[in-house]
């Protein structure tokens, strides 16, 4: 049993089209998986959706989600009630993700008090400890320090301590490097990595930066247009991509001039087509892309959502899902 | 604290100068003979003379003007030339009638304004959410004499629930033991239930009346300004951590939206400060905003002048308390004055 294990999340705004459809996660302990995409491609309404904090438009049209059997997330339900400690999550814009009236302390401690039922004086103790333990120096002054007072690489330990307040089984970490300076970004990284080390824990790592990819995840999961297109270990997503996206997103990194002929201008994905999300920007696109593409596996754990090259495995059966 | 405050003092000072200056010369451009009225119509050119030189209206402008500012700092706010008083003395003896109904209303208007913007903010699009919605527009665009009119015509006129529109008591009752000033408090200080009761009942009309229209502003920029705090960053992230909903509500919703409430609260008292000129007016209220119509209609310059000038006082001040709200709410004002980002 896998720690986190997503199945078939489909999310769309009510009454309109889908804009996530068939999602498939999973994620084992001490693992940091990569969700990487293209701003709109579904990677925050993933993570949103799994903590059930979605927007009120917003749908879940089908799919389960369990934290170690336990179920998380069900279809039609806004919010399934979670256990403390199963899951959270860490944003992008670390100063606004903390409260501006309040000490940073009392919000490490207030986590603690909520979630792991402390008192009021064995939280505001254990918080000092806690932003101790993400590298802040002088923790018992900073926990008196309003955000506004903070550096933004020193608001995000903040929030990593809350986090580590909460003790979640998967945390799932939204771009938290974004607006921060490059070392103070490597110092996060090396904080989460620790962190994942020492308590266990599944990271879901979104990002849009592959360089950041191939340093912190074992595993990387590729969305666009709200489509799962490739799951691979992170060493053959970079050396093996088998999703013609994937290709494309992997020649971005190369100096333009040995480009492939993937239209880059982005035309906008047309949500109300049944067919694969990529094909209007596929350069191998065929009659077939019409219709939705199945996962499929080539050898252990490497999977991926294209009709190429699976001509002759494809089945009936596969087939059934895209129509 | 002490700079900032020192500072605020100065600047005070120099606003109530300006108020001054302008009230004064204002007042002097309004049509109409002060004394004229004084000396009643068949006064000949001896005695308007005489009136003019008892009032000081024979002197050139500027002498006026510095005799007057003069007074200011002794308390002095001119003579009534309709009653010959003392302005400073009848504003002062009027001031208490005007602050129990405008400070019951703004209390009540905080009362209902806070939760209900409060609630309709967490239920955005419920029923409660379109009821306040419904309700801001309405009290907002209801006028304030003619909301005052219908509760005199329903309550008074045809239900017969509350007393007459005469004054702050019935005829026949005579006020408590005179200790603040507020009827209400009074009566309770010197523990007469009874007679609290009597002035409430006459109180209410009036109070109903000013709250309809004060708060309107409250509960719409509660509602607003919740809003955004409980779309915000911060709230997703306690959200997030597992925080629940309720003490979201008040400790990242409610406390970041308190800025913009404090002002509005300060925008509402100014209403109030100028509101009850209307209040008072329609229900004879012994009050200084009844004082400052009477002194317009007299032509009865000081009178006015003074009225302006008190109102003009009481509005810096609290400004000045809404400052140092500011200062006590929000972290990030620092205390130099300037907002670091």
């Amino acid at each position: 049993m896998s720690l986190l294990d997503v199945r078939g999340l489909s999310l769309g705004i009510a009454g309109r089209e889908e804009l996530l459809r068939d999602v498939n996660l999973t994620l084992e302990a001490g693992e940091v998986m990569g969700i990487v995409g293209e701003s709109g491609s579904g990677k925050t309404m993933t993570a949103l959706a799994l903590l059930g904090l979605l927007p009120p438009s917003m749908e879940i049209r089908s799919g389960t989600a369990t934290v170690e059997g336990r179920t998380v997330l069900e279809a039609g339900a806004r919010r399934v009630h979670r256990a403390s400690g199963d899951m959270t999550m860490i944003f992008q814009n670390p100063r606004g993700a903390l409260n501006p009236t309040m000490r940073v302390g009392a919000q490490v401690g207030r986590v603690l008090r909520v979630v792991r039922g402390k008192t009021r004086a064995e939280a505001a103790a254990e918080a000092v400890a806690l932003l101790r333990r993400v590298g802040i120096s002088g923790a018992e002054r900073v926990a008196k320090a309003y955000p506004h007072q903070l550096s933004g690489g020193m608001c995000q330990r903040v929030v990593i301590a809350m986090a580590l307040a909460y003790r979640p089984r998967v945390l799932i970490a939204d771009e938290p490097t974004t607006g921060l300076d490059v070392t103070v970004q490597a110092q996060i990284f090396e904080l989460l990595r620790e962190l994942v080390d020492e308590t266990g824990c599944g990271v879901l790592f979104i990002t849009h930066d592959l360089a950041a990819v191939a340093d912190m995840c074992d595993r990387v999961s590729v969305l666009y247009g709200g489509q799962l297109m490739e799951t691979a270990t992170t060493v053959e997503m970079f050396e093996q991509p088998k999703h013609p996206y994937t290709q494309f997103l992997l020649e971005s990194l190369k100096p333009e001039d040995q480009q492939g002929e993937v239209q880059a201008a982005d035309a906008g994905v047309d949500f109300s087509l049944p067919g694969c999300r990529f094909a209007h920007r596929c350069p191998h696109v065929f009659d077939r892309c019409a219709a939705f593409p199945p996962l499929v596996e080539t050898n252990d754990k490497h999977l991926y959502s294209c009709f190429l090259g699976q001509e002759k495995s494809l089945d009936a059966a596969q087939c059934s899902r895209s129509v | 604290m002490t700079r900032f405050l020192a500072r605020r003092l100065v600047t005070t000072a120099l606003t109530l100068l300006g108020i001054v200056v302008v009230v004064f010369f204002v007042v002097r451009v309004l049509p109409g003979d002060a004394a004229v009225l004084r000396a009643g119509p068949y006064a000949d050119a001896e005695r308007l003379a005489q009136v003019r030189a008892d009032y000081g209206l024979d002197k050139p402008l500027y002498e006026q003007f510095l005799s007057y500012m003069g007074g200011i700092f002794h308390g002095d706010l001119g003579t009534s030339t309709v009653s010959g008083g003392s302005v400073a003395s009848e504003l002062f003896s009027r001031l208490p009638a005007s602050l129990e109904i405008g400070l019951y209303a703004v209390l009540l208007a905080c009362l209902i304004g806070i939760p209900m913007g409060v609630l309709a903010a967490a239920h955005r699009g419920g029923w409660l959410d379109r009821i306040v919605r419904l309700g801001v527009i309405a009290a907002s665009s209801m006028a304030m004499f003619w909301l005052g009119l219908l509760l005199i015509y329903f309550f008074f006129y045809r239900l017969g629930w509350f007393p007459a529109p005469i004054a702050r008591l019935p005829a026949d009752v005579g006020p408590p033991r005179h200790v603040t000033g507020l009827y209400t408090l009074d009566a309770l200080l010197t523990g007469q239930a009874g007679l609290a009761w009597t002035v409430a009942r006459s109180l209410m009309l009036p109070v109903l009346t000013l709250t309809v229209a004060l708060v309107a502003p409250v509960m719409k920029i509660v509602r607003q300004s919740m809003i955004e705090t409980l779309g915000s960053d911060y709230v997703r992230t306690a959200r997030a951590m597992g925080v629940p909903e309720r003490h979201i509500l008040m400790r990242d919703g409610l406390r970041n939206a308190l800025l913009p409430v404090v002002t509005a609260i300060g925008i509402v008292f100014g209403y109030m400060l100028g509101g009850n000129i209307i209040v008072e007016t329609l229900f004879a209220w012994p009050g200084i905003g009844r004082y400052a119509y009477q002194s317009i209609q007299n032509n009865d310059l000081e009178a006015l002048q003074g009225f302006v000038i008190l109102v003009g006082v009481m509005y810096v001040l609290l400004n000045v308390v809404i400052d140092i709200c500011y200062r006590l709410i929000d972290p990030r004002i620092s205390v130099g004055g300037k907002a670091r980002s």
